[in-house]
Order: structure tokens, then C-alpha cells, then sequence
């Protein structure tokens, strides 16, 4: 890290917001950390950010602050990462209350650490939502996630039919 | 307002699923037209639910490096082929066998002395789903209870017991599929009828019998004259003889004892009888060992044309097909000869592939093994007993070995070597996943590790200094079962265990002491719940018993049968299938005539 930790990188979101924070924070995103490397003069003007909104940015930073100095995955571990991939849907405590926020939040976090590349929060907010569904039945879920059930009753009766099969074995 | 999940790019949505287990998957097909397409059309979370309803589990998940180079489609596609012959019994010969001779190169000599008593592959066979009804019986739901001797009886996989008498007697009951509209199916066959009173006379009982569900066949042997054997083939389903046969029985020629010289190896069989038999079934093919003092032959038929492929006059007694073209001979000699060479010479291993190469045989001389591959695909055909047989012979220290890194432990010496380790290996017979019960002395329960044959050889056969890729966990320890309400009085001599598919059946008793406690948990390796079946106390009062309120069960009716071959299940021991599991409980205090044989239904079980 030839860095000094306490450089500090200006960043704009689409709303205007600009945040100044310390680059190892911000390196956590893939996507800025890739930013930076190509940049090699010290830039005052701020990386603009068009995907992502200040609110959402406020939360991502917080993420990232907390889980700054962790190692990030390397392309290789990813790889194996994905293999091995058990579902579990651990999520850390600290994780757990830091996610615990409305729908609409979420989905911001999801796809704004899917712009960002920031692999590990991206992972907490799919697997959130996959704790979302669990458990609940069909119609709970279009209620959650304001889903139409564009099914006709005959289409839906066969689908019910075949995971009938599939679940009663 | 849009619905934010639908709004999700496609890449996220699936993340997402990944994440679910295959119940929910299947339940989120039900939402909206969307999510069924993103769920029918990505290949992976098709493959999750496909293999969760088949109730099979992929290797894959366990141990990534022994999964193969095969990619998902490659393996959706394996899987419904297999799950098209299961079901309709059609295709058998599309059926996907490649990547399991490989294990032909995992024998050593120190394995191959001591196992070959133990290659004896029982049936290997695969539940025979019809979905056609009609069938005569008992109504479903009816409940038997029965305290008639549990009988050989075998159940593996057939959905079915088949049991029989010592002399004549077959019953088969194969209890009714609420999930598929059948129902009870059960007959009698009369040995002493179909084949007349004298037949079996030669030692007054039924030898044996091989069944391969695959086929819906049932072999029933009949003893002609001392080196021939008469085989009857015969339909499962209905006890008479099986359509596909064009004839229905096959006789083993007649050893003309002035022609053949006697072979040059000497020979034994090592229980010491003056003849012995083995049959194997392979799709068409079936292996026929006829071992007569010293008139070997080996046999190769199709048993649906009659026609004989191969002769051999090799003196093995067991044999094994590996695949459609390879069978496994081999011999097992224990103790002197007659010839009094020393047994060591005559423990043989031969490969024959049946397109008329025979290669690396490894003679009587072992060479080292050399080439280590795993077995790629979960849900090949099952990996013969043989080898598993070979497994439990292997060095003590090395197995140890393989439980610590299991465990996630670095080194040898974690367990120590004079702990009361006694591995029993449980072969999964539709995956290549097995379950090694190992006792510690270190603590009083079992501990159960899930692995597969390619994981397990992997490590053994690997040089110490470059050891695979550690595999990943999975213990379950007995103490630590969550739902268990007795923990700490259970007890591994009183509890027992089954595997089918993805699933582990496992039986917990308590201590002896009244009043007794049993258990039985369900366990799904692809959802991983943890749920106790049936709890229920019973006393060790002999009239006693019978576990109460065992609502679900079917009993199982054990008619006409007088004599009593000793069940070779002890205390209580569950068996399971895919739609049934059926519990064994005998009586205690040396009355081996008090039992209770009863079908439970999986379908009432939800996981």
C-alpha cells in the first residue's frame, strides 16, 4: 500500500452529494479502486458517481467504513468462492442491523453494490432478500415485493400441480 | 408501483435465488409469470429443484474437487436421464455409465487379500416407479400391526419388502405411493408351486435371490444338478415371469469333466462349501459364477435373448459389473488350499471388458495404485460394495487421517488410534455419497461424516505430502442434534441410521432403561432440516414393545411363514427409501420372535 491512509478522495452522486472520504474506505468498491489505479495525478475534481444517489451513498460509505482494512477477494478466491458456494444465509450481526432498512433502501444498496462492485455487500443484500422469501407462501410474496399474479387460475392450478410432484415426493 | 424484485436486472434476480433452497425456488414459481420464466430458464436453479424432487444430492456440493469437469447442463441432462429410467424403466440403455471404472485402479494388494471375502455386491436397485394403478390389495391406510418374525426381509430401494421363507415362500409387499395415485401391491409366490415339490430338494432352501429394479427382474435360482444352475426370471412387480425374457428361464451348461483339465490355479472357496454361485445383473447382462470343486465357469448372458456372450472357465466367486462393458472377477481365498500353497497367491482380481479386451488385470500381484481419479458424476450408477468392502481395509492411521481433515482438523493424531474407532461405511445406493458412522470413545455418540467413495479414495490414494484439496466438512455429531429430546442419555448401540437419495434417516434410542426412549429425525442433505419424525417412549417389557402412537405407519403383514431366518438387522434399524421408510423393532430379552415390522410414509413427513 504505498497510498498514505489518509488521502482523501472526493466522490459526487447524481444528486449533487459530495462525499470526501478516505481512499482505503472507498476502495472497497471494485469499480472505484479500478478508478484510482488509472488515475496516477492527485485530482481534485470529484469521480462522479451517475448510478448512485447521496442517501444511498451515506449508507454504502457506512458499510464500507466499517469493514475497511478487511481483505478484499481476490479474482481467484471469487472463483472458488462461487464454486464451493454453500447457501448459507449467515449474515453477521453487525451486517444484520446495518441492512435492516426499508425495501426501497435495499434494492438501492443491492444495486448500487452491483455498480460499485463491492462483492461482500452485495452478497448481504441478495441474501437479505432470499430471507425475505423464505418461509413465506406465494401470496405473501407478491404482497412483500408488490408483485401481480399474472397467472390465470387454470395456469395457476397446473403450477401448483406440478410443484405438488415436485415437492411431495 | 413497480415491484422492486421484478425491476432487479436479471444477473441480481438470480443471485438472489441462489440463495434460496429448492422448497422455496419451487414455491417462488407460483408467484408471477415472471419469476417462473427467470426460474425455468436458468439452467442452475432448474437443476436445484430437478435434483431436490428427485431426492438426490450431487457430489458436487460436498467436495468441488472431486465433482468433475462436468457443467450443470451436462449434469441436469445426466440427471433427468436417470430419472426417465427410473420412472419408466425406458431408456435402459441410454442410461449415462461413463466415469466409474475408474475405481478399477484403486486396488492394492494388502486391500485386495483381506476384502475379496466381502466383494458380494447385494442387489443394487432403484425404485420402480409405475404410475399405473389397478393393482389388487389392501386398502392404503388400513393399518397392520403384526408381531410375526421380520423374516429376511430386503428392502432396498424397491419401495417393497421382499422377504422370504427359508424353503419356498416369497411375499412382496410394496405399500401404496400416495404421491402417485398407487396402491398396495403384494403377492405370494409358492416356490414349491412353480416348480414343483422337488426341486429345491437338493439342500431343502431357497440359495438366494438377486433383483434389479431397475429391470423390475427377479432372479430366483433353482439347483438343477451340483454344477448347474437354473435361473428363473421373474417380474418384481408381479411375481410372474418377466415379459422382457424370451425365455424365462436360463440353465448353466453342463461341465463336461473329461474334457477340461482342472485349472492350474488351485482353489478354494473360502466358506468352505463344496459349490458356490454369484450372479450379477447388468441391464441385459448378466454374470453367472457356477464354482464347483475344482469345474469353474463363469458365464455371461443376455437374459432377455438367452444368447451366452462369454464363457469363461476362471475360478471366481464373485464378480461385479462396473459398467455395460466391464466386470470385476474375483476370488477370495482364505486359509490353505488344497493344493496347501499359501493363500496369498491366490487372491485374484480380474478386469474383463465384455468388447473382448481384458485389461489391467492385476493378477495376484497388485501393482501399486497409481492413477487417482474421483468419480465425476453424483448420480452414476452405484458404486459396487467392492469397494466400499475395499475402503474398510484401509490403514487405520490413513482413515484417521481423513475423519480430521473432515473435521476441519490439521494432523493425524486428533483422534486417537486406540479410540474405539470403528467406521461403518453406509452406501447411498442412487449417489455417490457415502455415510461412515464412526464411534469415538471420546464421546459416547456417533459421529456421522457424509463423503463420497471419489472423495474418500482421493485422499487415501494420494501422497501424503501433496494431500487433495481439503474437503469440506460435514459432521454430524450425534451429542449436537438439535432436536433430539434426549440427548444426553443417547446412545449408539441404540441407534441407527439410513440413507436414500438426499436423505438420512436416523434412529436414536436412549440407554436401556424404562422406560426406553426412541427417536427417528429425517434429515434432507439438499435443505438441511433437522426434524424429529415420530418420538415416542416405550417400555422393555416384552409385551410392551410396540411403539404407540405411531400414526403414520403401515404395518407390514408377514403371512404364512413358520420358520424364522435370523433378520440381519439388530435392535432397531431403520431402512429408507424415497417415499417410505420402513422401522424394524425386534424383542428384546432373546425372544427374536416378537417384532414389529412397520412403512412409514414419507409423504406424510414434511421437510
Amino acid at each position: 500500500m504505498a497510498a498514505p491512509a489518509t488521502q482523501q478522495i472526493k466522490i459526487r452522486c447524481n444528486d449533487e452529494k459530495e462525499f470526501t472520504v478516505d481512499r482505503d474506505v472507498l476502495e472497497r468498491s471494485v469499480l472505484i479502486k479500478n478508478m484510482l489505479e488509472d488515475v496516477t495525478e492527485q485530482q481534485d475534481a470529484p469521480i462522479p458517481l451517475p448510478n448512485v444517489s447521496g442517501p444511498v451513498m451515506a449508507k454504502v460509505l457506512e458499510y464500507c467504513t466499517h469493514h475497511r482494512g478487511e481483505p478484499l477477494p481476490s479474482a481467484d478466491t471469487e472463483q472458488s468462492q462461487d464454486e464451493t458456494r454453500k447457501r448459507t444465509t449467515d449474515i453477521s450481526e453487525w451486517d444484520q442491523k446495518f441492512i435492516t432498512v426499508d425495501q426501497e433502501m435495499l434494492f438501492e444498496i443491492i444495486l448500487a453494490a452491483n455498480y460499485l462492485d463491492i462483492k461482500s455487500l452485495l452478497d448481504v443484500g441478495c441474501k437479505t432478500v432470499a430471507n425475505m422469501i423464505k418461509g413465506k407462501t406465494p401470496e405473501e410474496i407478491r404482497k412483500l415485493f408488490n408483485i401481480v399474479n399474472d397467472f390465470t387460475p387454470e395456469e395457476e392450478a397446473q403450477i401448483k400441480k406440478e410443484n405438488e410432484w415436485a415437492e411431495d415426493r | 408501483m413497480a415491484s422492486r424484485l421484478l425491476d432487479l436486472p436479471l444477473e441480481l434476480t438470480l443471485r438472489i435465488f441462489l440463495e434460496l433452497d429448492p422448497q422455496n425456488l419451487i414455491k417462488c414459481r407460483v408467484v408471477c409469470g415472471r419469476l417462473l420464466e427467470i426460474i425455468t430458464n436458468d439452467i442452475e436453479l432448474q437443476y436445484l429443484i430437478e435434483l431436490f424432487s428427485a431426492g438426490m444430492l450431487d457430489t458436487r456440493t460436498f467436495f468441488p474437487t472431486s465433482g468433475g469437469t462436468i457443467q450443470t447442463s451436462g449434469r441436469l441432462e445426466a440427471l433427468r436421464s436417470f430419472i426417465r429410467t427410473r420412472n419408466g424403466l425406458t431408456d435402459l440403455h441410454d442410461f449415462p455409465l461413463d466415469g466409474l471404472r475408474i475405481v478399477a485402479g484403486y486396488t492394492d494388494q494388502p486391500l485386495v487379500q483381506n476384502t475379496f471375502a466381502l466383494v458380494r455386491r447385494s442387489f443394487t436397485s432403484h425404485q420402480i416407479r409405475t404410475r399405473t394403478g389397478g393393482l389388487e390389495g389392501p386398502r392404503p391406510g388400513s393399518e397392520w400391526m403384526t408381531e410375526a418374525d421380520p423374516l429376511s426381509s430386503r428392502w432396498k430401494h424397491l419401495s417393497g419388502v421382499l422377504c422370504w421363507n427359508e424353503g419356498w415362500l416369497f411375499h412382496f409387499v410394496k405399500p401404496p405411493g400416495k404421491s402417485r395415485g398407487l396402491e398396495m401391491r403384494c403377492w405370494d409366490l409358492d416356490l414349491r408351486e412353480r416348480f414343483g415339490e422337488g426341486v429345491l430338494k437338493n439342500d431343502g432352501r431357497l440359495l438366494s435371490c438377486w433383483v434389479d429394479s431397475y429391470q423390475d427382474l427377479l432372479v430366483v435360482p433353482e439347483k438343477v444338478d451340483v454344477p448347474q444352475l437354473k435361473l428363473h426370471f421373474l417380474s418384481l412387480t408381479t411375481g410372474k415371469e418377466h415379459p422382457l425374457a424370451l425365455f424365462p428361464t436360463y440353465t448353466t451348461p453342463f461341465y463336461n469333466h473329461l474334457v477340461v483339465q482342472a485349472p492350474s490355479i488351485p482353489w478354494e472357496i473360502h466358506r468352505g462349501a463344496s459349490w458356490s454361485y454369484a450372479v450379477d445383473i447388468y441391464d441385459q447382462h448378466m454374470a453367472i459364477s457356477v464354482q464347483w470343486e475344482e469345474y469353474p465357469q463363469v458365464v455371461i448372458i443376455n437374459w432377455k435373448t438367452g444368447d451366452v456372450l462369454e464363457k469363461w472357465d476362471i475360478p471366481f466367486d464373485f464378480l461385479t459389473f462396473i459398467d455395460a462393458h466391464t466386470i470385476i472377477l474375483a476370488s477370495a481365498f482364505t486359509g490353505l488350499t488344497r493344493y496347501g500353497a499359501s493363500d496369498t497367491d491366490f487372491s485374484h482380481l480380474k478386469i474383463f471388458d465384455l468388447r473382448r479386451v481384458e485389461y489391467s488385470p492385476p493378477g495376484s500381484k497388485v501393482p501399486g495404485s497409481s492413477t487417482t481419479q474421483s468419480i465425476p458424476l453424483g448420480f452414476a450408477r452405484p458404486v459396487p460394495l467392492l469397494f466400499l468392502d475395499l475402503l474398510k481395509d484401509v490403514e487405520r492411521s490413513q482413515m484417521l487421517d481423513f475423519f480430521s481433515v473432515c473435521n476441519g482438523r490439521t494432523g493425524s493424531g486428533t483422534y486417537s488410534t486406540n479410540s474405539s474407532f470403528r467406521p461403518i461405511f453406509i452406501q447411498n445406493p442412487q449417489v455417490d455419497i457415502i455415510t461412515i458412522k464412526v464411534d469415538l470413545i471420546s464421546s459416547r455418540c456417533p459421529t456421522f461424516i457424509v463423503t463420497s467413495v471419489g472423495a474418500l479414495l482421493d485422499f487415501i490414494t494420494a501422497n501424503t505430502s501433496e494431500r487433495p484439496t481439503p474437503l469440506v466438512p460435514r459432521e454430524f455429531a450425534l451429542h449436537e442434534w438439535p432436536n433430539c429430546t434426549f440427548p444426553h442419555r443417547l446412545h449408539s448401540r441404540h441407534s441407527s441410521m439410513s440413507v436414500s437419495g438426499s436423505r438420512l434417516l436416523l434412529s436414536l434410542g436412549s440407554y436401556n432403561e424404562v422406560p426406553a426412549q426412541r427417536e427417528w429425525h429425517l434429515f434432507d442433505f439438499n435443505t438441511r432440516p433437522w426434524r424429529k419424525e415420530q418420538g415416542d417412549e416405550f417400555k422393555s417389557k416384552e409385551n410392551d414393545l410396540l411403539p404407540k402412537n405411531l400414526s403414520t405407519h403401515v404395518g407390514f403383514p408377514v403371512p404364512h411363514i413358520k420358520k424364522i431366518i435370523a433378520p440381519t438387522f439388530t435392535g432397531n434399524y431403520p431402512e429408507l427409501t424415497e417415499d417410505h421408510w420402513v422401522s424394524f423393532i425386534r424383542g428384546k430379552g432373546g425372544n427374536p420372535k416378537i417384532g414389529h415390522v412397520a412403512i412409514h410414509q414419507m409423504d406424510d413427513v414434511a421437510l
